[in-house]
Formats: structure tokens, C-alpha cells, sequence
């Protein structure tokens, strides 16, 4: 099931690399203690270390600073696993440097070290480069940058940046005496290469995605992929894709395919090869009337959203507009939210690629919880590692945090609804059709209306059931980790039947709104039922790890939760009349941001607002509104 | 008793137990006789058995002997530094600018056949061959302190002769004022010159009276054997109470001149060396102190620097030459 991975599973993926990478970073150390104790280090032993230790700090700078750029032109994202180690060594030789100047050079007398520092402009330097560095090297552990938050964290470490220019000139002035630049403008060289390869990938052109950079690792020499315009285009007729469908009055923006190279998932998440040679994720880009101000995402974990009802209202109010689907678009069997926030982190750099820097989510209902959770690990990167214990290998540089999330006809997220929509009945997870009457809400017998004993008996065995299928997936995992025969699995699919029962959906008394008896999938009981039992539903189909990515009671990616650890302005549009949003629904986001959201509900809309042009109108006048004022 | 109080202060011996004016006087006569050098074979073969033994010959390089100087100040009693580091550590920019380079590359120099020409403003002008050179004067032991201008210093003793012996023998012309000294330049053995850190050939000079001081030496040797080609070889001078770059390596050619020479260092970053680059603590390197230096080979990593000392402590010898000169500004 791991293919790709084990095909490119590279030295430093073995789990010896780590311990193995600080065991060399050490050796300098060894040596120069070593040498120091048995008098080796020649004729001018002070110098020699101070200098030796001034050299070892200025390599490791380097090789820190390279991680990046060879993770990104490799291709090999797992490299970014050492940058901390190396950067933390650059900091440890950084203070061994310090330190004996102070001791073997000062004799550690503050006063003679003053007048050093007043009057060789070089130390004074080096001194700033060391000060500098310290709040880095204090902010390298996971839970500072959650603390900071991973956008101020990136700034702050940024710095590093500023560092390495003191430590050349600080390099610099010291060999000044001596008119001897060689070794100078070696290392200015190299990490003159290192920033610079920096700069030109931020200033290059405009049009090109950071994400397509981001995935040269198959040595496709393809052009750098733009959205590419196909209305029109002499194919457009059959396959490509067709924007507005009506000829567009002169102002409406024309819509163009965007297609946008993602970094590879660690799993087989596709049966097409080429999908699986160069991952690219797709989506509908429509420029917006007039300036360039604001650009909109409009993205479902699994839906696709390229002909989202959003997306043309919104660019002709000036708002930029891309509907993007996931890697797992109509596949949520392998879906890992943890990716599909990749993925969406893919599009937010597209679009600052293309020119805005304001972006804003749009979280229409299962997008909301997408949306939540992306900004939240966009803000604070807490995720480092899979449920399953795989490293998730996600990245500050990947999830760029956004301005605003609009949220409409939005759920709480898959782990949630799994949980109120779950079949208790089923008592069998063989068999689609066993049902326990006493638990079988579409059994006339339990209601509607259904009374409240029933509900909390019917509320307490969905948990069971959830729970106990969240325990076999659990040791079934644990059984295929435990295989050590070659090619053995590392995941499988298993079937849940019947993900659809919700009592609100035939009980209009429970939860009111003013929706009507029925599924968004199916009207009338008998639709909802039918959803219940139907062949495709929402989790029917599940490997182990997507259950524990999605429907687990320990998801990680539910919506309110998430919410409340963004900081940015939210809107909220509550469709009246959805079967799948509730007013308890609009209360758990309300809750998630006070003081920051602004809910507005539209009256008698319905869960697509299918049929419903004029109320599509309003939701994107008020939308487009918010964000342009943002 | 023989209770001794504060008040004995005035019970003298007896006037028989005192020494005779006479004697001590002759006793200190004795003294001085061997300080200066002049007394007999006998004291000086012992005093000379006494240096020698200060200074162990390494066996590395052919032998050059010599007696100790009887120049005053030309004998420091200070530890030799060792050999090793006297001759791993240098700075002789044509074989690269790290200090172990020399020690690495000089090896390419050829030393024989070797001359040294003496021109500009002197009655006698010549070319001398190495093997003249050395015959020219008696090879004296002197044991100098090296203080370099980077901090750093050490304990040398040199085999050579006071450079004024050969002065004297070209006859300088009254108008002669400096004396400049060329450093071999050799592209083809001498792999630094092909860096642009000085502007080769390396130049070096002195004051006339600087020149003529017994205590500037031209030397031949280190250590009791011929210079080490990282230390000069095979000849240079040694000008113990200015910083270590004054004093010219491995000489090609000697001239004597009326305008002050352009140095090499000075013609490279003249506000940081001076013409004159006398070892002064109190007139600090633009970019760092020379109030103290660490002493090479002297008690590994946790040695405290020593105290610089003013003309390198040969102003008893040295001092009258910068008489009423401002050491500041004639840095």
C-alpha cells in the first residue's frame, strides 16, 4: 500500500538517521575537547579553538540554511525533519565560540571584554549574530511555536536571515587584517546561493504557483503550470471545462482551470498512476471584475467544488475565486484531512502567487470545518504526526494562514456529523440490514415525534458504535504495523453501513428550523432512509487510517473546536431552511468565535440553496461585502 | 644569650669580619667583566656550556655554531620557545596566509646557490654569495623576544650577526638616510605570490640609526641550525623591539636610501602599520589592543596573556633612538 514511499524511501527516512546526523554534528565538539586535553590543538591553542569553533558555527549555518532548498529542488520534504538539530547546533557551536573568547581570550573579565567589543567592531558583531540567534534557538520546540503562532514563529525565525549576513561580515572584518578573503567569499558564496535561492523563489514570476515549485521531484521538466484559460478554446466544447454556461455579459470575468502540483501523500491515494507520478490538484479560477484585491478559496475535503454556486457571484462583486478540489475529490475512502489542508495550502499560495495578498475561505458545509482547521494548524502548527503515527509532514511554509473564513450551510465536520448520524441499530457490521428495532429510528414504532428516553438511548448507542468500531480500527491497525514480512499492509478498507440517521431529519420539532422532513440527500423519510441504506455514503467505504483522519472521535479536523483557535474575522451564513445545519449547529460555531464572527441567516434557504438564484445573490453580496472590507 | 632584639639593630661584628673595600670591589669587577663578555676563556666557555644548554639543538637541520652575544640585552633568560612551534607557526604571507601554511609550503624554496645584493647609496655595492655572508662577521647566539602585531608572541634564539657589521663594510654615502630590505618573490616556489594580500615583493626598512643598532641582527640560523625555509631562510633580519613583520625574510637585496621606504604592510593599510611599528602597549591597532599578548607554547589553553612591555622590553637599549619623538604619532 506504500509504494511510492518505500520506492523513495530515502537513507535519512530510516529512524537511525536523526540519532546518527547529531552523533556527526558532535564530532567537531569531540575532537576539539579532545585535542584541547591532550594538548593538540598547536602552538596557539586559544586561537586555534576560538577559531575552530568560529568555523564549525558558520557550516552549520550553512547546512541549516540549505535544508530548505534541497528539500524543495529534491524534492525529499522529509529532510526539513533535521533542519531543527542542525539549526541547534549552529547555536551550541555559536556559544562554545562565545564562550572560550570569553574565557581562554578575556580571561572572562567583563571589563577587558567591554573594551574588546568597543574596540574591535568585528566582535561587536559576532556578539549581535549570538544575540540574535538566542530567540531562535529558545523557540525551536514545538510547543513555542504554538505559543507564537506559526506565523509570527516563521517571522521571528527569519531572522536567521540577518544572522548570516553578521556572520559573514563578522568573518569579514576579522580577516580584514589580513587582506585575505578566500575563505570569506566562499562561505559568502554559498550562502549568498542559499538566501538567494530564497529571494528568486519569492520574487519569481508572479504566475507561477509556489506549489508547482514545491514538487519538482520527478524531474518532469514541465513548464511551470498557470491557470490556463479554456473557455473558448477549440476543445472546450466536450471535455474542458465551461464556465457561466450562458454567453458572459462583457464584464463577467471568464473562468480558467487551474491546475496546481501538490507534494505527494505517503499512502496510495489514487488508482491512477499518473496522479500518483505527479499529484496535482484542480480548480476553477475566476478572476475577479476590476483590481486585484481579494481572492477566495472554495474548497470540500471530497466534494468537488469547481462549479460551486459562489464562485462567479463572488468575482463579479470583485473578489477572486477559486473553487479547488482536493486530491481526494469523490474519494473520501483514503481521504487524510491532514493532506487536504496540504492541498488547500497549495491553493492559498497559488493565489498570493498570483498576486493577492489577502485571502479569504470560503467554508461552505463540509469546506467549514476544512476551512477551520486548516487556518487553526495555519496559524499554530500543532500536527506533527498522523493518528496512525506516521509523520504528517506538513510544514509552517505549506499552510500560509489566510485573512478571513465565511462560513455557510456549514458542518461541524465529519467526526461530529459521524457522530450524530451514525446507525445504532446496526448490530452486525456484517450485515447492511440487521437493525435493532428498539434503536431504529426510521422504525414508525420509535417515532417521530421521538421521545426523549429514545433520543438518549439512541444518542448513548450511536457513541457505542462509533466507539467500537474507533477500537477495532485501532488494534487492526496495530495488527498490520506489526507485520514485518516485506510488502506487508500498512492500511486496509473495511465497510460502515448505514451512516444516516439523524433523528432532526424526520423530527422537525427537535432542533427547529425551517427545514422540511428529509435528507439533503433525500426527501421525505423514506429519501432519508434510503441515504441510510445506500450503497455510497458519506463513510461507507473507509481504510483504517481515513477513519481515524475523519470519522474517529478523534479527529483532529472538527470545525468549532478549530475555530476557536483562529484569530481571524469569520462570517457565518445559517440557511434557514437546510435538513443538515441546525440552530444548535450556528450556535457551537457562534460559541467557537466570540467577539470575531458576524452571523447572518438567510431566510428559507436550503442546504445547496438549489433553485434559489436570488438568495445566492444575497449570500454573495453580503460575502463579497465582508471581504472586500476586510 | 643570644636573644637578638630590635635594639642589636646597632651591635655590629666585628671590623676584622667585614670584606675589604678592595676585594668586593674586585669581586663586582669580576661580574661586570663577564657580563660584558670580557672575561676569560674560561668563565666564557662557561658561560657559553650555560647558554647552550638553554637551548637544545633540534637535529633537524645542518648545525650553525656560534658563541653567545656579549651585545648588551641580547640574551634574554626567558624560555626558549619550542621548536615546533616556532617553526609551525608563521606568518610568511608568500607561502599562504594561515600560520601553518609556511610550515607546508615553504619547502619549494631554494636556498642554494644564494645572494644578496647591496645597492643604492654606498661607496661599495655588492653582490654577496651566501657562503661571504656568513664568514663576514662572528655567528653569535642571541635570544630575542618576538612580539608579532597580531597579539601573539615567543622566544627565539637566533644565530646571526648586528646587521651594522655589514653596513659598515659597504660604506654607506652621508646622504644614505633608511635602509630597505627585499624579500625574495619567487612566483614559480612561492605559491602566496600569486594572492594579491601585499604588493610583492615584500619591502621592509629601517631608520639608519635603527640599522646600526647592535641589537638589529642578521641572521642566519635558529636554534643552533640554519634557518628553517618557513623562518627565512637563508637569511633575514631580526629587529627584536619592532612587531615581527619588520623583519625582513629570506633577503634578496639590501639598499640603502635617502627616502623613507615604502613597506609592504604600510603600502597595504598604512593608518594600521607604521613605518616604525616599535612594540608599544600603550598604542593600540586600530582594530585591537597591544597592551597584552599571549605567548605561544606557554601553558596550553588556560594561560593568562602577558603583559606587553614597551619596545618589547629593549627600551634600556633601544629607548634613546625615539628620544623626544611622539611614539603616537610615529606609530
Amino acid at each position: 500500500m506504500r509504494a511510492p514511499a518505500q520506492r523513495r524511501r530515502a537513507a535519512w527516512l530510516h529512524p537511525a538517521a536523526k540519532p546518527l546526523l547529531f552523533a556527526v554534528s558532535l564530532l567537531p565538539f569531540a575532537w576539539l575537547f579532545y585535542a584541547a586535553a591532550t594538548d593538540q590543538l598547536g602552538a596557539n591553542p586559544q586561537e586555534h579553538l576560538i577559531r575552530s569553533l568560529g568555523d564549525w558555527t558558520l557550516r552549520f549555518l550553512c547546512l541549516t540554511l540549505a535544508v530548505t532548498p534541497l528539500r524543495v529542488l529534491a524534492a525529499q520534504p522529509a529532510l526539513a525533519r533535521f533542519r531543527r538539530m542542525l539549526g541547534l547546533f549552529t547555536y551550541f557551536y555559536a556559544s562554545l565560540h562565545l564562550v572560550s573568547y570569553a574565557w581562554f581570550d578575556m580571561g572572562l573579565d567583563p571589563a577587558e571584554i567591554a573594551a574588546d567589543i568597543a574596540k574591535r567592531p568585528f566582535i561587536l558583531v559576532g556578539f549581535a549574530a549570538f544575540v540574535l540567534l538566542t530567540p531562535l534557538a529558545a523557540t525551536s520546540f514545538n510547543r513555542a511555536i504554538r505559543a507564537l503562532g506559526a506565523a509570527r514563529w516563521q517571522a521571528l525565525h527569519r531572522a536567521v536571515y540577518a544572522v548570516a549576513g553578521l556572520v559573514i561580515l563578522h568573518f569579514f572584518w576579522m580577516r580584514a587584517g589580513k587582506n585575505d578573503f578566500a575563505e570569506v567569499f566562499v562561505y559568502a558564496g554559498i550562502l549568498g546561493v542559499l538566501l538567494g535561492w530564497r529571494l528568486w523563489r519569492r520574487w519569481r514570476a508572479p504566475r507561477c504557483s509556489r506549489a508547482t515549485r514545491d514538487s519538482r521531484q520527478l524531474s518532469f521538466s514541465l513548464p511551470c503550470l498557470r491557470a490556463v484559460p479554456v473557455t473558448g478554446s477549440p476543445a472546450g466544447g466536450s471535455a474542458a471545462w465551461r464556465g457561466g454556461g450562458k454567453l458572459p455579459p462583457m464584464s463577467t470575468p471568464s473562468p480558467q482551470l487551474a491546475v496546481i502540483d501538490v507534494k505527494p501523500g505517503a499512502a496510495l491515494e489514487s488508482q491512477s498512476g499518473l496522479q500518483l507520478l505527479r499529484p496535482r490538484i484542480y480548480g476553477a479560477f475566476v478572476p475577479p471584475a476590476g483590481a486585484k484585491r481579494v481572492a477566495a478559496i472554495v474548497m470540500h475535503p471530497t466534494s468537488n467544488f469547481m462549479g460551486h454556486y459562489l464562485l462567479e457571484p463572488l468575482a463579479r462583486r470583485g473578489v477572486a475565486c477559486l473553487g479547488l478540489n482536493s486530491r481526494y475529490a469523490g474519494n473520501d475512502t483514503l481521504l487524510l484531512m491532514e493532506r487536504v489542508i496540504q492541498d488547500l495550502g497549495a491553493g492559498v499560495q497559488w493565489l498570493r502567487a498570483q498576486g493577492y495578498d489577502q485571502v479569504v475561505l470560503v467554508g461552505n458545509s463540509g469546506g467549514a470545518s476544512l476551512a477551520a482547521f486548516y487556518q487553526a494548524q495555519a496559524e499554530h502548527l500543532t500536527i506533527d504526526r498522523l493518528l496512525d503515527g506516521d509523520p504528517a509532514g506538513l510544514s509552517p511554509e505549506d499552510l500560509p494562514p489566510v485573512q478571513g473564513i465565511a462560513l455557510c450551510g456549514a458542518h461541524e465536520g465529519r467526526s461530529a456529523l459521524m457522530r450524530k448520524w451514525i446507525d445504532p441499530s446496526v448490530f452486525d457490521e456484517a450485515d447492511p440490514l440487521s437493525a435493532n428495532p428498539d434503536l431504529d429510528m426510521y422504525d414508525p414504532a420509535n417515532g417521530p415525534p421521538y421521545a426523549p428516553a429514545f433520543l438518549a438511548r439512541f444518542q448513548a448507542a450511536q457513541q457505542g458504535r462509533l466507539a467500537r468500531i474507533d477500537r477495532w480500527v485501532r488494534e487492526r491497525l496495530a495488527v498490520l504495523r506489526r507485520l514485518d514480512a516485506p510488502g506487508s499492509p500498512r492500511d486496509q478498507v473495511f465497510v460502515i453501513h448505514r451512516t444516516h440517521a439523524d433523528p432532526r431529519c424526520l423530527d422537525l420539532s427537535l432542533d427547529a428550523n425551517d427545514r422540511e422532513v428529509g435528507s439533503v440527500w433525500g426527501s421525505g423519510a423514506a429519501g432519508a432512509r434510503a441515504v441510510n441504506y445506500a450503497a455510497s455514503q458519506m463513510g461507507r467505504i473507509t481504510s483504517l487510517t481515513a477513519f481515524l483522519s475523519q470519522w474517529s472521535p478523534a479527529s483532529r479536523a472538527d470545525g468549532p473546536s478549530n475555530l476557536a483557535k483562529t484569530r481571524v474575522p469569520v462570517l457565518l451564513h445559517t440557511y434557514t431552511a437546510d435538513q443538515s445545519t441546525f440552530p444548535s449547529t450556528r450556535e457551537a460555531w457562534l460559541a467557537a468565535a466570540p467577539g470575531r464572527i458576524r452571523t447572518i441567516d438567510v431566510k428559507g434557504g436550503n442546504h445547496y440553496l438549489a433553485g434559489q438564484p436570488r438568495l445566492v445573490e444575497q449570500v454573495a453580496d453580503e460575502m463579497a461585502d465582508w471581504m472586500l472590507a476586510l | 644569650m643570644l636573644i637578638k632584639t630590635r635594639r642589636d639593630g646597632f651591635n655590629h661584628p666585628a671590623a676584622s669580619e667585614i670584606t675589604p673595600q678592595a676585594a668586593y670591589r674586585q669581586r663586582r669587577d669580576l661580574l661586570r667583566l663577564m657580563a660584558g663578555g670580557a672575561a676569560g676563556a674560561a668563565l666564557a666557555a662557561w658561560a657559553s656550556r650555560e647558554a647552550m644548554a638553554a637551548v637544545q639543538r633540534p637535529g633537524k637541520l645542518p648545525a650553525l655554531p656560534s658563541q653567545p652575544s656579549a651585545v648588551a640585552g641580547a640574551v634574554t633568560m626567558e624560555k626558549p620557545t619550542p621548536y615546533e612551534d616556532a617553526t609551525g607557526y608563521n606568518n610568511f604571507y608568500e607561502f599562504g596566509t594561515d600560520k601553518a601554511d609556511p610550515a607546508q609550503n615553504a619547502h619549494t624554496l631554494r636556498t642554494a646557490p644564494w645572494a644578496v645584493e647591496i645597492d643604492g647609496l654606498v661607496k661599495k655595492p655588492a653582490k654577496f654569495a651566501l657562503d661571504d655572508l656568513l664568514k663576514l662577521a662572528p655567528q653569535e647566539e642571541r635570544i630575542y623576544r618576538l612580539r608579532c602585531v597580531e597579539g601573539w608572541s615567543m622566544v627565539i634564539p637566533w644565530v646571526g650577526y648586528s646587521l651594522a657589521e655589514l653596513v659598515r663594510r659597504v660604506e654607506p654615502l652621508g646622504s644614505a638616510k633608511f635602509v630597505e630590505f627585499h624579500t625574495l618573490a619567487d612566483r614559480a616556489t612561492m605559491p602566496g605570490i600569486r594572492s594579491s594580500v601585499l604588493d610583492w615583493p615584500y619591502v621592509e626598512g629601517l631608520r639608519m640609526d635603527e640599522a646600526l643598532h647592535p641589537l638589529t641582527l642578521l641572521s642566519f640560523g635558529m636554534y643552533g641550525e640554519v634557518l628553517p625555509k618557513q623562518n627565512g631562510a637563508p637569511v633575514r633580519v631580526v629587529v627584536p623591539w619592532k612587531y615581527g613583520f619588520k623583519s625582513a625574510k629570506s633577503l634578496v637585496r639590501i639598499r640603502f636610501t635617502e627616502q623613507e621606504p615604502k613597506t609592504a604592510w604600510n603600502k597595504a593599510a598604512a593608518n594600521e602599520y607604521g613605518f616604525y611599528s616599535n612594540v608599544n602597549p600603550d598604542v593600540a591597532h586600530p582594530r585591537w589592543s597591544q597592551a597584552t599578548e599571549r605567548r605561544i607554547g606557554e601553558g596550553g589553553l588556560f594561560a593568562k596573556r602577558r603583559k606587553t612591555l614597551l619596545f618589547n622590553g629593549y627600551e634600556a637599549q633601544v629607548g634613546q633612538l625615539y628620544a623626544g619623538m611622539d611614539l603616537k604619532k610615529n606609530y
